[in-house]
């Protein structure tokens, strides 16, 4: 395979982040069985554990849900997304448990092959009160499977981005299908309404959520380039903002020519590149210059403002725009350079 | 991220946010109203009735919590056995035996009276039957589960 394999790199906030998750999984689950045994002494040891996997696993996935539209609302929960994918395999082995004890529980001790049981034990497709729920989870561990095993970068690069892209929006469906697993599952047996007012405000706190952050970044799509929303001012350049406005070793995205476009000012410098991390997409105008890098908010993946690409030995690059200053406002050529030929920078003062 | 993907993810969402309330919906509307596993006051016990009764006994039969009414109907003793709370087991069988204390396994002369229900029942004795034990069997285990004495 010509790819080359690059270890993940475990520095501090990585390890405290997973001791983290790992204490809180752990408290969970030990809490769960510890008050389900003083509430319902004649439960057995197996049901409390199938419920304590399946609801830890439920509500994690809830959390990793909101992850992304929280980023989008405010910076203070970026800690959260830089290693999302460690919640997200957590929630696959969670949800695997769960499984597993279930079909133990339910299936093994029949004369059908336990998985065929899962589909077979119950053949009321046709009713809604009795549906047999248990294929809706089992439908959601593949797709949760196979998220978890391609969770690497290096099947990000294998796969390639598009596609790594495209599978890992499985997460919906598994939402979807476990929704519906709890909803036809475990809601028709409990009664309490304890238990539905849970699993709806989990659904409308996901759904509102993301619809709200969607519906913010739409307008900042359509609002365009500056004040003058793009006004071309000669030589294919927009006018964009005062030079002030852009706080040192920041940047201010613009949408230009339909994508996003960082404009960052560092020491008395400008220059521009393409909003979008060659990593995963995370919004790399969002993040700041640290060491004379651009470095992405997400993973930490860096650029060099002038030339848009990562120091060596990395290798990824991003598109580089000229800009320039006239009168103390910022101007943009939409026009992203081709690669090897990078747009530079240019003093704040308005010398190249 | 990129602008169709952005877009990708909305469509997505937007699709969720119609379809899951729906059928969130449907699977409660769907819900059947409760089941009571314990008898209403008003649903008479099956069996024959109990015409004069002896004896009420409330904790006869210990952890599985059963009250226990004892009576005659035309000669015959006839014993109620109610269950207080939801029975787990549903493999009991209810014996008469003759002896007053019994062991692990069920006696010689033990006389089947019918299954335990989920709500009260009522059994006749045979017409031999005075004092001896009721006795309760588990299938699965094939062992006697609990017994308790008569009142003669
Ligand atoms: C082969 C796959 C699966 C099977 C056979 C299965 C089976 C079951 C069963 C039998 C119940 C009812 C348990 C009870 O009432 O005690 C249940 C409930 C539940 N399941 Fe699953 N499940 C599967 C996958 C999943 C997955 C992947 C998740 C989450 C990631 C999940 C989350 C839940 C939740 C939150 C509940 C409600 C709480 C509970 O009663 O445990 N299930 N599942
Ligand atoms: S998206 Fe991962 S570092 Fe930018």
């Amino acid at each position: 395979m010509g790819l080359e394999y690059r270890a993940v790199g475990w520095n501090r906030q990585k390890k405290l982040y997973d001791l983290t998750l790992a204490a809180a999984v752990a408290v969970y689950l030990a809490a769960f069985v510890g008050v389900g045994l003083a509430l319902k002494p004649n439960a057995t040891a197996e049901t409390l554990l199938i419920r304590a996997f399946g609801t830890a696993a439920f509500a994690l996935l809830h959390v990793i849900l909101s992850i992304g539209p929280l980023c989008r609302l405010s910076p203070r929960f970026l800690p959260l997304l830089y290693n999302r994918r460690h919640l997200g395999v957590t929630m696959f082995f969670l949800g695997l448990a769960h499984a597993a004890l279930s079909i133990v529980q339910f299936h093994l001790f029949g004369d059908v092959n336990p998985l065929v049981s899962v589909f077979t034990s119950n053949a009321h497709y046709g009713d809604v009160a009795d549906f047999p729920f248990q294929p809706l989870g089992l439908a959601a561990l593949v797709v949760l499977f196979l998220m978890a095993a391609t969770s690497h970068d290096f099947w990000l690069h294998n796969l390639t981005a598009p596609t790594w892209k495209a599978l890992h929006m499985g997460v919906y469906v598994a939402y979807g299908l476990l929704v519906m697993h709890v909803a036809l599952g475990a809601l028709q047996a409990e009664r309490s309404p304890l238990y539905v007012v849970l699993v709806g405000a989990g659904l409308a706190w996901v759904l509102g959520l993301h619809l709200y952050a969607a519906g913010r970044e739409a307008a900042r799509d359509r609002a365009g380039v500056g004040p003058a929303a793009g006004e071309e001012v000669g030589d294919g350049f927009v006018d964009v903002c005062a030079v002030d406005e852009i706080p040192d070793a920041r940047a201010r995205v613009v949408c230009a020519a339909g994508e996003r476009v960082a404009i960052y000012r560092y020491g008395g410098r400008l220059a521009a590149v393409s909003s979008v991390c060659q990593h995963q997409n995370g919004p790399l105008g969002e993040g700041r210059v640290i060491d004379g890098c651009i470095t992405c908010p997400w993973h930490g993946y860096q650029y060099v403002p002038e030339t848009g690409e990562s120091p060596p030995p990395f290798t990824e690059r991003v598109p580089t725009f000229p800009v320039r200053v006239r009168d103390g406002r910022v101007q943009l050529d939409p026009r992203p350079r081709p690669a090897g030929r990078p747009a530079g920078s240019c003093s704040v003062k308005g010398a190249p | 991220m990129i602008r169709p993907l952005r877009r990708r993810h909305a469509r997505a969402m937007a699709g969720l946010a119609v379809v899951l309330p729906l059928g969130f919906a449907a699977a409660l509307v769907a819900r059947e109203p409760e089941r009571t596993t314990l008898l209403p006051e008003a649903v008479a016990p099956a069996g024959p009735a109990i015409e004069a009764p002896m004896h009420a006994v409330d904790d006869a039969w210990g952890e599985l919590d059963l009250g226990m009414r004892v009576g005659r109907t035309a000669g015959r003793v006839v014993v109620e056995l109610a269950p207080r709370r939801e029975v787990r087991r549903p493999d009991l069988l209810v014996y008469w035996t003759a002896a007053e204390s019994v062991g692990d396994a069920l006696p010689g002369d033990a006389y089947l009276l019918g299954s335990l229900g989920e709500r009260a029942r009522r059994y006749a004795l045979p017409a031999r039957a005075d004092g001896g034990s009721l006795v309760l069997y588990g299938m699965a285990h094939h062992g006697v589960v609990a017994s308790a004495p008569l009142p003669r």
